[in-house]
């Protein structure tokens, strides 16, 4: 039995973290539709970058988070969380 | 509950298919429409009847087909999916005329699978997602767009994108109270709450 109970709170929570995701240097690591991946930017659903392997996508995320702290997250094939990497100074 | 936006999902609970059921229901609310599943309901009533009243409710309705075998050796298949399926292709040919605009979609895993177990749905719109939740994203989205020309739908990769930053926002926004097993077994009840908060924000700020 979950022990998660949806409540107005943990909702506006979730939908604070949305509108104020622009501001967040974080970085997706999402399986493309084709036999790639995409380095998405937090705040967009649109891929920076595409790479025919995930290694090349993590590099290129770590690059452009280079001089900042921030963070990587790589998703699963199923779109769940992987991994988190916490990068930069 | 409103017919014309109702989806009916017909599909295994089991642990093994929650990815799968999570794409799903997630495709379902960001192209606007609302999911319908039995799961969601209270246990008062006996179960079929629910089920037959989500059915009657329902324009739309999805059946997985894909765990219609052992998934394991030693494993029996189970039927509940086809069954449920044949009470809404019945729905279809013997209900009234609001209930003969009603449309389905059936997923399995491979292509042709159907024809070796169940021949008779041949003629139906029947689709394969190899076990994938992009794929499942991709042919439901697509399904539904095909039965609703007048509306706009966004495209598959925007949907999946959303569907992964979805994921990630709900895991970080609830891991300072609660583990990550935790929030991977959060019921479906509770993950499509979320779900519409999220899709109602994401699409005001674009």
């Amino acid at each position: 039995m979950s022990k998660i109970q949806y409540t107005r709170a943990l909702g506006k929570l979730l939908t604070t973290s949305i509108q104020n995701s622009k501001e967040s240097v974080r970085y997706h690591i999402v399986s493309g539709l084709t036999q790639n991946w995409s380095v998405i930017s937090e705040g967009s659903t649109k891929a920076v970058k595409s790479f025919s392997e995930q290694e090349e996508a993590i590099n290129y995320a770590k690059q452009k988070v280079a001089n900042r702290t921030g963070e990587i997250v790589i998703h699963t094939k199923t779109g769940q969380i992987g991994s988190r990497i916490p990068v930069g100074i | 509950m409103p017919f014309e936006t109702n989806v009916f999902i017909n599909c295994p609970f089991d642990k093994d298919y929650v990815p799968l059921l999570k794409s799903l229901v997630f495709t379902i609310i960001y192209c606007g429409f609302e999911p319908q599943l039995s799961i969601t309901r209270s246990g008062a009533n006996i179960r079929i009847n629910e089920i037959k009243k989500l059915i009657k409710g329902s324009k739309y309705s999805v059946h997985d087909l894909s765990r219609c075998k052992p998934m394991k050796i030693g494993e029996l298949p189970r039927f509940n999916v086809p069954y449920e399926l044949g009470l809404d292709i019945g729905c279809f040919e013997y209900g009234g005329a609001k209930l003969k605009r009603k449309v389905i979609l059936i997923l399995e895993t491979e292509k042709f699978h159907y024809q070796k177990v169940l021949s008779d749905i041949a003629g139906q719109d029947i689709q394969d997602h190899n076990d994938e939740p992009k794929k499942v994203i991709q042919k439901v989205r697509h399904w539904l767009a095909t039965n609703n020309i007048h509306l706009s739908f966004d495209g598959p990769t925007e949907i999946w994108n959303s569907f992964n930053l979805f994921n990630s926002d709900l895991n970080a926004t609830l891991s300072s109270n609660f583990t990550k097993h935790e929030i991977e077994e959060m019921s479906v009840v509770e993950y499509m709450k979320f779900t519409k908060n999220w899709v109602k924000i994401k699409k005001q700020y674009g």
